[in-house]
């Protein structure tokens, strides 16, 4: 009998040692197992930096020196610019103050024009500098102030101090402009400018609906290369810029234009209204094949009005003639078309040749295309006068601004891109982020400091240059193929298919863990079940 | 006090004037509704010859967004199988939309960009998010901006939930709602109008939550979408129900159109669809009544005319990269196209 | 007295344009009656670039085209998107042949170095710009032929060709409208005007056969080769039935429903050639009177070609052709060398593919014979028999590249001599395997399609060969070209397999079985381990959970 109570006793505690075996293998090393094998491979990202970024500051630091020919104007002068920018979070006047030494102011009186002047003055300081600025006093001004092309701005007395403010405001810096590049939504000149990038192609194609009736005679690579590849390498510190060609014959598009009679050459002319003109654009697109570059494409078109329907004159909304030398037209982020039209002497002869003017019609190009980077035309300040430009080089100070301002929009662009990318990441908690896509992020932030600290000491390239990786490179992090939700096995699933299998294993093993602590504990187990 | 009238009647008036000078810059269009370009995204998803219906719905909403001034450029179009080129199809390269012949919506001018296999759930949700693999092409890339306006066009064969992609895999309405709530972070859109034609279509938008979306399906949770007719010559439904009465409407709306889009949700009334026309506008900030149609089925590009062109005085010339000027005339000449050397090796060896 | 005026003017015209700007566009159409109750047009336009100038700016060239090649150092691309099977038998041989489905090879320059990665991103580009599938080529369905593919082009001398090139097929993809319209917007006049307007795709995707293609090389500017050009070469080939158009008697209207409006205003040259060598057996008129007849002698045989020169002025223009009298339906008389392939074997476990190549020269013929197998279906080069030999005479030379699951296809290129009026025949066996269930398309009980096969041949005769010398551009260099061999590269018929496919439903089921499955074997097992079984006395009392299942019992028994 007492063999019997040890043998079934050694049975029961053989039995509870294989109970227990299964509890410990299922639960104490099967259930931290699975969860770690189905555990994805993520990256530690800095959301700590990340969320930090709303508290870098923005501000570009720029150099302003202030020229006057005694210490009361230069401080009246300066504490109104000072004044003026105190509120401004996106720039910062470092001003510095200096006296116009005698030799020099006698120069600056007595030559002859402002150009000479600005020569002049150019000797002594350093005007090719990026992020510099000079307001210098010159006596014989006919206007409070003068500006060109330099980084000089003349004004003529203490009196002319507000207007010299309001230029710096206004044309100078473009604050509005500035703030523009870093807020939420966009304002008319980030509408119209193209979005930041390494660099851009640039197409010009001649349009030439009518072969056989009219022979245009252009050299549109030479012109190409020649008037936009002189303008586009004074922007090579920004973007690198392919220069393209071509011709679109046959391309023919009906204006629905009106014959008008009037005193010209021809007699008349023929109205477009400017509702139609966007229908060209989707013809134009349709052979221009911009979608074989990489990069983003500005268009520039010129359309040959064939001899039967020129002139062609653009009507604008409210129905008046524009009166400007050449007809032509721009649309945001897309380019610009000049409608060319031949003379009535070209269309007389029995094969009408047109020769374009070159010169006008690259003017107009090239000043569309400063509106499509970035460049914004000021207004009139009254009192102040802007010498109107006269080659195809940008002003100096436009391209410093056009730097500030793409610094801004780069580095912007960049925060939100990323902390769009930690939100998203951070919501969804089954998306691989491998090492490509942490070093990117890493790179990204660390370029995002960097640039600011650059923008801080006024090393404008440097920031520009900074600010551009960091854009890139959380443009590529966001982009990244691999960020696919789809790819990778959702987490409510990871129930769905292990729940089944584990579920039936798991309930004999749970329920005979109280039987395991009743045995343990010594308490005799006696349950039984009939059959 | 006429004085102080006076004074301020005119400083009105300088004010305003200011502000419309200062103002010439921004086109009509932007102050009505701020965006700035339009693109559509039209997807079918179903593969055989008898879902040949799905293939002239696609095709007539590409037609009709084409016609009212959508580029190509900016229209990605999905189309699982090939239906025009068939050989099971009596008329090639056309599809009507109606047994008469009445208009052929696959045309002669169609640009496909996803075709055959590349339509499956992952390119589509990739083309959505915009992470497309790096080679891709810029026309099979949906590159569209803050200021964009997308229309989304998705017909199939749908379920509860679910829309069925070439019969063998499926993206859900929760994955669809993710995949537009990324494109908003993004700021890739500024407003979407999306459709759905197919069955239960209305549960596909029953879980978006992000901004700025309308949103409006063939039939409602528990209905079926249905075909409209057979065409006894090619022997399949031609086209359905929703789609055909949306192209009935879009063939009178032209370009300068001054429709509403609310009277594009209620195109197709149960007498006519036989189930009942989904809508959800909670998303979408505007009143339909006044969104024009033009908003989302037409094309707007801001024009801006120029009147300051640049004066230069001087022709400017590049100077050109110096090139090394010893180039050796290279020899070349025609290689024979037939391996006669190795004949000849053979033959001597 | 107008019309002369007219041509002193375009004349003019013409030469000032190839002053100033080098760019030379010619347009042509070849048309040609086959046996029995077939007619082949081919269509070809020529643009001629001057290799100077640079790739950037272009003036008749198409400039998305030239940025393409430029960019990805491509010497010389073939692409051809046809849709249906030319048959040599019946017909002779094409301008140009084509597989079916897709098919693009590119040499790329010598200075490129990974020529894989530029061939992935040349595909990519190339998908986007004609609206197909080639997105589709990757590795695993590329290979490189050592013996069968040459450079139409010039090439430097003692360059290395062959590890530059690349040749893909596609054979599923499908030719329609949508690749027709980017194909168009790459010519000049796009398809307003000139020849381009004929190619209506409600007419032309009405036909037996049709291929649009676009084929660029660099060509010799003079004899010493020291100058080069780029060639830009987009063609068409259809081949029409006459129970398509319902008669006997072709003209443009009936063929693609329009005539002819006039050539196009920027072509120098815009010619129509017609093949009425079978007009002394069955007699036919055509109108409008052609410009001149051209004898051609060409390898032994006579071609008469009428020619229509046409004129860039607006008239339309409808080319037809009258038969006499009722035809009887022409003899066709088998060409020199024709070829069939075909599949061999049932189940779902072994099979092989047959070639075909039947001689009917008096004297020997070399050809080069590639097959292409896609990775899933290994070929057994241990089974290779030719004329059911293993080690044959006929093989002069044997390549084979072994194929890699899921990187590389299987390639094998034989050089074999084939013997007067025989016929070769070339077996070698595959198996099936096994795919992945995600490498499944979604119409996997479809099939799956095996590429053609490509044969290249030295033919010694010009019977029934219609090909431009390899100097030549334009269509008139087929007068009078005599040479010693007249190569080709012929393309045969492509396969289908039926490959074994899982039931897609599987997943589901398999999920709820295996569940089943390990609930009902580790119960069992659990109970065993850790509980008794016990004996219990009768007479015992019973719970009322037992007195349930007692009842349920019973009622079974």
């Amino acid at each position: 009998m007492a063999k019997q109570e040890r043998k079934g006793e050694t049975e029961e505690s053989n039995r509870m040692w294989a109970s227990a075996s299964f509890v410990g293998v299922l639960i104490i090393i099967g259930l931290p197992l699975w969860w770690k094998t189905t555990e994805v491979y993520r990256v530690s990202l800095p959301f700590d930096k990340i969320s930090s970024f709303d508290t870098l500051p923005h501000a570009i630091t720029t150099e302003l020196s202030v020229l006057a020919n005694d210490d009361a104007t230069a401080t009246e002068i300066i504490g109104l610019i000072e004044h003026a920018f105190k509120d401004s979070d996106v720039i910062k006047l470092k001003i510095s103050k200096s006296i116009i030494s005698k030799q020099l102011q006698s120069t600056l009186e007595f030559v002859a024009d402002e150009a000479e002047a600005v020569e002049e003055v150019g000797v002594t300081f350093d005007l090719t500098q990026h992020n510099s600025f000079y307001v210098v006093q010159r006596k014989p001004l006919f206007q409070d102030t003068w500006l060109a092309g330099d980084r000089v701005l003349f004004f003529r007395d203490a009196k002319a101090a507000t207007t010299v403010v309001e230029t710096l405001k206004r044309v100078v810096y473009q604050t509005a402009v500035l703030e523009g590049a870093k807020s939420e939504t966009a304002d008319v000149a980030r509408q119209t400018r193209f979005p930041p990038g390494a660099g851009y192609h640039i197409v010009l194609s001649v349009v030439h609906p009518n072969p056989e009736a009219l022979d245009v005679e252009l050299d549109a690579g030479e012109a190409v290369e020649d008037y936009i590849g002189s303008f586009v390498d004074e922007l090579s510190v920004l973007h690198n810029f392919t220069l393209k060609s071509q011709w679109l014959h046959l391309l023919d598009f009906d204006f629905q234009a009106k014959e008008v009679k009037d005193t010209s050459e021809w007699g008349r002319h023929f109205s477009v209204r400017t509702e139609r003109l966007h229908l060209l654009l989707t013809r134009l697109e349709e052979r221009a094949a911009t979608h074989v570059s990489e990069l983003p494409t500005l268009n520039l078109a010129l359309y040959a009005v064939r001899c039967q329907a020129a002139p062609l004159i653009i009507y604008d909304l409210n129905d008046k003639k524009v009166s400007s030398p050449v007809q032509a037209f721009m649309s945001p982020k897309w380019g610009g078309v000049v409608l060319g039209s031949p003379s009535a002497g070209d269309c007389r002869h029995e094969r009408a040749i047109w020769r374009p003017n070159v010169r006008l019609i690259m003017g107009t190009f090239i000043s569309q295309l400063r509106k499509l980077l970035g460049i914004t035309d000021a207004e009139h300040i009254t009192g102040a006068h802007l010498e109107p430009l006269r080659s195809v080089t940008p002003r100096q100070w436009e391209i410093d601004n056009l730097l500030r301002i793409r610094t801004l929009e780069q580095l912007t662009s960049a925060e939100r891109t990323l902390q769009s990318l930690a939100q998203l990441l951070g919501e969804i908690s089954n998306i691989v982020i491998n090492d490509d896509v942490g070093a990117s992020i890493n790179s990204a932030v660390d370029s995002i400091q960097r640039a600011s600290e650059l923008m801080q000491k006024g090393d404008l390239v440097e920031a520009y240059k900074m600010s551009q990786s960091a854009f890139l490179a959380a443009e590529t992090a966001f982009m990244e193929p691999s960020l696919l939700a789809l790819l990778y096995f959702p987490d409510d699933q990871k129930y769905a298919i292990y729940i089944p299998l584990f579920l039936p294993i798991m309930f004999p093993v749970v329920l005979s863990l109280k039987n395991l602590l009743l045995w343990f504990r010594g308490k005799p187990i006696h349950k039984e079940k009939t059959d | 006090m006429y004085l102080n009238n006076v004074i301020s009647s005119v400083l009105l008036l300088i004010a305003t004037s200011f502000s419309i000078t200062s103002c010439a810059e921004i086109p009509e269009q932007f102050l009505k509704s701020n965006h700035s370009n339009n693109w559509a995204v039209l997807v079918d998803t179903s593969r055989f010859w008898f879902n040949y219906r799905h293939v002239a719905n696609v095709l007539s909403i590409y037609r009709s967004v084409k016609r009212l001034g959508i580029p190509d450029s900016q229209i990605i179009l999905m189309i699982s199988d090939d239906m025009a080129c068939n050989p099971r199809n009596p008329r090639p390269a056309t599809i009507f939309n109606n047994a008469h012949e009445q208009i052929n919506v696959y045309g002669d001018d169609v640009e496909v960009d996803y075709r055959g296999y590349e339509v499956s759930v992952e390119n589509f949700v990739r083309l959505l998010t915009g992470r497309v693999p790096p080679d891709t092409p810029r026309s099979k890339r949906l590159l569209t901006d803050e200021g964009s306006n997308i229309l989304i066009y998705l017909t199939g064969h749908g379920g509860d939930g679910f829309l069925k992609f070439q019969d063998s895999e499926e993206i859900t309405s929760q994955e669809l709602a993710d995949a537009l709530e990324q494109m908003w972070q993004k700021r890739r859109y500024n407003e979407i109008f999306f459709i759905i034609d197919t069955c239960q279509a209305s549960s596909m938008y029953e879980k978006f939550y992000s901004p700025n979306i309308l949103a409006t399906a063939s039939s409602l949770v528990g209905e079926d979408s249905l075909s409209h007719h057979v065409d006894s010559a090619i022997g399949v439904y031609i086209i359905d129900r929703y789609t055909y009465y949306v192209l009935e409407f879009l063939e009178n709306v032209h370009p300068n159109s001054k429709r509403s889009m609310s009277e594009f949700l209620a195109v197709c009334p149960k007498s006519a669809c036989l189930s009942t026309v989904g809508v959800r506008r909670d998303l979408f900030k505007r009143n339909p009544d006044k969104v024009p149609i033009t908003d989302f089925f037409g094309s707007v590009r801001p024009v801006i005319i120029t009147t300051d062109p640049i004066n230069i005085l001087d022709a400017p010339k590049r100077k050109k990269k110096p090139e090394n000027k010893t180039k050796v005339p290279e020899k070349r000449e025609y290689l024979p196209q037939f391996p006669m050397h190795l004949v000849q090796n053979t033959r001597t060896g | 007295m107008e019309s002369i005026r007219k041509l002193i003017y375009y004349s003019i015209l013409i030469t000032i344009f190839q002053y100033v700007y080098c760019d030379d566009f010619k347009e042509e159409i070849f048309l040609k009656p086959l046996p029995p109750t077939h007619l082949y047009g081919y269509f070809q336009f020529v643009t001629l670039v001057d290799s100077e100038t640079s790739s950037f700016h272009s003036h008749l060239a198409p400039r998305s085209l030239t940025e393409v090649i430029s960019r990805f150092q491509v010497e010389e691309l073939h692409l051809t998107l046809t849709e249906g099977q030319w048959r040599h038998h019946q017909w002779g041989y094409p301008v140009l042949d084509a597989a079916p489905g897709a098919e693009l090879y590119a040499w790329f320059s010598p200075d490129v170095a990974d020529v894989d990665t530029q061939w992935k991103k040349l595909t990519s580009t190339l998908s986007g710009l004609f609206c197909a599938s080639l997105n589709f080529i990757d590795n695993f369905n590329t290979v490189t032929p050592q013996m069968a593919l040459w450079p139409m082009g010039a090439v430097k001398s003692g360059q290395n060709v062959t590890s530059q090139l690349r040749y893909a097929s596609l054979p599923r993809e499908i030719v329609c409208t949508e690749n027709l319209t980017p194909w168009k917007k790459l010519l000049p006049c796009e398809s307003s005007r000139g020849f381009s307007s004929l190619l209506n795709s409600r007419m032309i995707h009405n036909t037996n056969y049709h291929s649009i293609g676009v084929h660029v090389r660099k060509i010799c500017k003079s004899n010493d080769c020291s100058e080069t050009q780029l060639e830009i070469k987009q063609t068409v080939a259809l081949v029409y039935d006459y129970d398509i158009i319902n008669s006997n008697d072709w003209s443009f209207r009936k063929l693609f429903g329009q005539g002819l409006p006039g050539a196009c205003p920027l072509s120098s040259e815009s010619k129509i050639y017609i093949d009425i060598t079978s007009n002394d057996t069955h007699a036919y008129t055509l109108t409008p009177p052609p410009d001149n007849i051209i004898v051609s002698q060409r390898g032994g045989s006579d071609t008469r070609l009428a020619v229509y020169n046409i004129k860039a002025d607006g008239q339309m223009i409808n080319i037809g052709a009258k038969h006499n009298s009722k035809p009887d339906l022409p003899v066709s008389i088998p060409p020199p060398l024709h070829f069939n392939r075909y599949i061999l074997g049932y189940g779902k476990e072994f099979g092989g593919i047959v070639t075909e190549l039947t001689n009917n020269c008096w004297t020997s013929i070399n050809v080069v014979v590639l097959e292409n197998a896609p990775w899933w279906l290994p070929l057994q080069l241990s089974s290779l028999r030719v004329n059911g030999q293993a080690e044959s005479s006929l093989v002069l030379s044997q390549y084979y590249s072994p194929g890699r699951s899921r990187q590389k296809p299987y390639h094998l290129e034989l050089l074999i001599k084939l013997p007067p009026r025989s016929t070769t025949t070339v077996t070698i066996d595959f198996e099936f395997v096994f795919l992945k269930w995600q490498e499944y398309p979604p119409d996997a009980n479809h099939g799956f399609y095996v590429g053609s096969a490509l044969i290249s041949a030295n033919l010694p005769t010009a019977r029934n060969y219609t090909s431009l010398p390899i100097a030549g551009t334009t269509f008139d260099s087929v007068v009078n070209a005599s040479k010693q061999w007249y190569p080709i590269v012929f393309r045969t018929n492509g396969a289908m397999v039926s490959l074994p496919t899982p039931d897609f439903s599987m997943p589901y089921n398999v999920i709820c079985l295996a569940c089943t499955v390990v609930a009902l074997a580790f119960g069992p097992l659990h109970n065993i381990c850790t509980k008794e079984l016990v004996l219990k006395p009768l007479g015992t009392p019973v719970s009322l959970t037992q007195k349930l299942f007692n009842l349920f019992k019973k009622k079974r028994d």
